[in-house]
């Protein structure tokens, strides 16, 4: 309770000596929430900063719940979250956007045996119950994990779908950046890791989920599972300079930029 | 005449000596300022780096963060043991691999080798202290994480190659400040010893290094300083898990390694807990230089 407290007197400071720097002619919009989805709006505002002069648009991070909560109480016009909002939330009045897809793929060596695992046995592999490949059809080989650092929002995509609120063991190989993970993973025959699947390439071996090829495609028809979106949530429907921004992101350029960031289109 | 004349060089040198004694005091100033300005920046960051870890940690306690086991900053866990233990680990382990190959090379350049020899080895000594610490990080992933993958098993990553890249790290460090104090151990001494007849080996071994064994330990204990403190080349290779090892091939996380690993995103109290990482690193830091004073002024006492 105090976090959100101080988060809202945090964004209630900060806009407040935006607007007065700025004396009312110029509008500010308080973008507020996951720190997945930060990077991104960071990249939205600021070309839609360079093309429409007058509006200010503030990006801070906070986590998906804060972001819901401050534009529920209005603290901020846009609440970024990076997970599905509950109905709970919608009954509140917040109307919700999808502005991009965040796909996780799984991925390990290119001469691992393994194809295909369900999350079950990826969630076992990252708990610590399946240490050994040989538990998962593949040559008796101890499984090197490999993770992103805590705070990243790849990590936090990976453990809201696959870890089913269970801890990741200790004994990972912790990597700050998707290449680091990609590094580790095209190196060492025995190591499994995630990344976003906006990131794929040809040193590493994706893996499918369930059975399921990770494929956008899969992604869109619903079959694969190891996804979420991004989503803008404002108070009624968005209007004036927040529209725009909303617009801005949802348009040709906007949803090229999320391409480039790694990530997919909202539509 | 000549009186008159004197007397105006009497003059003339008394206006130049009070000019001089200005300026004496204006740059006498400016180095008191400056000087003041390292007490003033070392003082602006212990605040800094305090203020925002101390009440973190008094708020949880001192005890359970420092002796805490677990780190799991999406849980809330900000237990720091494991990386404590992975810095001391480390550290050791570079002391373990840079210390007696240092001193070697200190020994070697000082009573052994010929001039011409100690002249190509020296710059490249000097060398080795410029490269810029990502790059011995890139090259322990690219290069020995594999080696040691395959000779020890285990991921690579680890406690063994970071004692690597910090044991070759180290070795400048070690190698100048030892070779400073071995080449300030009087002459007499050694030519003391070749007059009992003792070899050049038996002279360096009984006399010389025991002579210059405070400096050798000063070299020592700023080697370790800079084990402790090295971030990017110990990230690269360290593997970063926050356990306490139980092998040597086991991965493990620096105090370092923590703070810069997630500062980017880290927000609220998981900001606080990378804080007070800060706080006990810094208390790990001030307990090294007071033994390094210690040594010095012990050196001074011989």
């Amino acid at each position: 309770m105090f976090k959100k407290i101080a988060l809202i007197a945090i964004i209630t400071a900060l806009s407040a000596i935006t607007m007065v720097g700025c004396q009312g002619k110029a509008e500010t919009i308080q973008v507020a929430g996951s720190t997945s989805v930060q990077p991104l709006s960071e990249v939205w505002a600021e070309k839609f900063m360079e093309d429409n002069q007058g509006i200010t648009v503030n990006v801070t991070g906070g986590g998906s719940s804060a972001g819901v909560t401050a534009a529920t109480e209005g603290s901020a016009e846009i609440g970024a979250a990076s997970r599905k909002i509950k109905q709970a939330e919608i009954d509140k009045g917040l109307v919700v956007t999808k502005v991009a897809i965040d796909g996780i793929a799984i991925i390990v060596n290119k001469d691992n045996a393994v194809t295909n695992l369900t999350i079950e046995q990826i969630r076992k592999i990252y708990t610590g119950e399946i240490t050994n490949w040989s538990a998962v059809g593949a040559a008796s080989a101890d499984i090197n994990v490999v993770v992103r650092e805590a705070g990243s929002g790849t990590l936090d995509a990976f453990e809201s779908i696959i870890m089913d609120k269970q801890t990741i063991k200790t004994n990972v190989n912790t990597q700050t950046a998707t290449a680091g993970v990609r590094q580790v993973v095209s190196g060492d025959p025995n190591a499994i890791g995630f990344i976003s699947m906006g990131s794929i390439n040809d040193e590493i071996k994706v893996l499918s989920v369930d059975g399921v090829e990770a494929t956008e495609a899969n992604i869109r028809n619903g079959s694969y599972t190891v996804w979420r979106p991004f989503n803008y949530v404002t108070m009624g429907e968005p209007d004036g300079a927040v529209k725009q921004f909303i617009d801005y992101a949802l348009s040709e350029a906007g949803q090229n930029a999320a391409v480039e960031k790694g990530f997919f289109k909202a539509k | 005449m000549r009186a008159v004349d004197e007397s105006v060089e009497l003059k003339v040198s008394a206006k130049t000596k009070e000019k001089a004694r200005d300026d004496e005091r204006w740059v006498r100033r400016i180095l008191l300022a400056s000087a003041l300005m390292t007490i003033v920046s070392v003082g602006i960051i212990i605040y800094f780096i305090f203020e925002a870890g101390l009440p973190f940690l008094l708020r949880k306690g001192v005890f359970p963060v420092v002796f805490g086991q677990t780190w799991y900053p999406g849980m809330s866990q900000f237990g720091l043991w494991p990386m404590i233990v992975g810095t001391l680990v480390i550290t050791a382990g570079a002391i373990v691999i840079g210390v007696p190959l240092g001193l070697g090379v200190a020994i070697a350049l000082e009573e052994f080798m010929p001039r011409s020899l100690a002249g190509i080895i020296r710059p490249a000594i000097e060398l080795l202290a410029g490269i810029p610490s990502v790059v011995y990080g890139f090259y322990g992933l690219i290069v020995l994480v594999p080696i040691v993958r395959n000779l020890f098993g285990g991921t690579g990553f680890g406690i063994i190659t970071a004692s690597l890249v910090l044991g070759i790290m180290i070795l400048p460090t070690i190698i100048s400040v030892s070779q400073d104090s071995i080449r300030a151990v009087p002459r007499e001494y050694r030519e003391g010893s070749y007059a009992l007849g003792a070899a050049q080996w038996q002279t360096a071994r009984l006399v010389t290094v025991p002579a210059a064994r405070s400096g050798i330990l000063a070299g020592v204990v700023l080697g370790i300083g800079r084990a402790i403190g090295e971030t990017m080349a110990v990230i690269m290779v360290v593997g970063g898990a926050a356990q306490v090892p139980r092998a040597l091939t086991d991965m493990v996380r620096t105090l370092t390694a923590n703070v810069a690993m997630e500062m980017s995103y880290a927000t609220g109290e998981h900001r606080e807990a990378l804080f007070a990482t800060g706080v006990v690193l810094f208390v790990f830091i001030i307990a090294l230089n007071i033994a390094l004073q210690s040594m010095r002024s012990k050196g001074v006492r011989r």
